[in-house]
């Protein structure tokens, strides 16, 4: 159902079902890499719980130009999950500030790349995915724990997801480049939504 | 594979904007004297204690009025009967406060304080 209206123009009964299961298959091996950088990131020490690096969501950004909306989303989803299963913060208010913060970033991302695509690579996408999840995780802070006094620790949070979203960018550029798992899937789609050109 | 296209450009720079004006905006030393904050319930009213002026804070019980005078700052009269807040005299320093509870007006003095001017706390041995 979720990955249906997709796969209209393509007709037959078959092919549906097949484009289906590499589907499936695609934004599994995507979440696993997700989690997988959620336990990277869990090693890498940092100053505040909630000063993230970010790598968690290369698969979000890589998935852009493999998946429709709908799929996204249930990426976007497993992504928010295994990050709150690795960080132990599933069943705290941690855990919605990051739902919040991944949902939202990886709308605006999905916004960004539909509409000006043509325009930007993965460097602008990442950081204005980085600055929303930010900011909506600020806000989230803001109305639900802490109240205004967030938005002090607002600037080295965002300059932080500045540049570490810079770094997932340029990584994301070259690992659209170069792997060849990727370019086998962009190879064989055939509604042809490129992400470079 | 660092090939920056135009709206990447855009997004660049204006995220280093709102970040800079962010940091501008936030850790700016805040205006260096004392400011008299006033607060009733919700509501708050702040004013400078360089100039004298009279107040008047309307509370449930009617209002208190509050001198600023030479920098200091105290309660002339109050429409509450225990006369706590007008008994508690003048504050100058940041950190003072004067409160009235039965007319729920709270007197603060906001601002830096700066350790080298505090003056000793008076103390008997």
């Amino acid at each position: 159902m979720l990955f249906s209206d997709n796969t209209a123009g393509i007709g037959s009964t078959g092919l549906k079902t097949k484009r289906t299961q590499s589907i499936i298959t695609h934004i599994a091996i995507l979440a696993a890499f997700s989690l997988f950088l959620s336990t990277v990131e869990y090693m890498i020490p940092k100053p505040v719980p909630f000063m993230r690096i970010g790598l968690a969501n290369l698969p979000i950004i890589i998935g852009l130009s493999l998946f429709s909306l709908p799929e996204l989303l249930l990426l976007t989803l497993l992504k928010i999950v295994g990050q709150g299963l690795v960080n132990g913060t599933l069943f705290s208010y941690i855990f919605l500030f990051s739902a919040g913060g991944s949902l939202a970033s990886m709308l605006v991302m999905y916004a960004v790349y539909t509409l000006l695509g043509r325009f930007t690579s993965y460097i602008g996408i990442s950081i204005a995915g980085a600055i929303v999840s930010n900011i909506v995780q600020l806000l989230l802070a803001h109305f639900i724990l802490f109240g205004s006094s967030i938005w002090m620790i607002a600037p080295p949070f965002l300059l932080m997801g500045f540049i570490t979203s810079i770094f997932l960018g340029i990584f994301a550029n070259v690992f659209t480049g170069k792997s060849r798992w990727y370019n086998g899937i962009i190879g064989r789609k055939e509604e042809g939504r490129h992400p470079d050109e | 594979m660092i090939k920056i296209k135009p709206v990447d450009a855009v997004i660049i720079l204006i995220s280093a904007i709102l970040i800079t004006f962010l940091f501008v905006q936030t850790y700016s030393s805040p205006s260096d004297s004392a400011e008299l904050l006033v607060r009733v319930d919700e509501e708050s009213w702040r004013y400078t204690l360089d100039e004298d002026r009279i107040l008047f804070i309307p509370g449930p019980l009617g209002d208190t009025e509050i001198h600023i005078h030479d920098g200091e700052v105290f309660v002339e009269d109050s429409p509450c009967n225990s006369k706590i807040c007008v008994a508690a005299g003048k504050i100058r320093r940041p950190g003072q406060w004067i409160v009235c509870l039965p007319n729920r007006v709270f007197i603060s003095i906001e601002g830096v304080v700066d350790t080298g001017k505090e003056e000793v706390d008076d103390v008997v041995f």
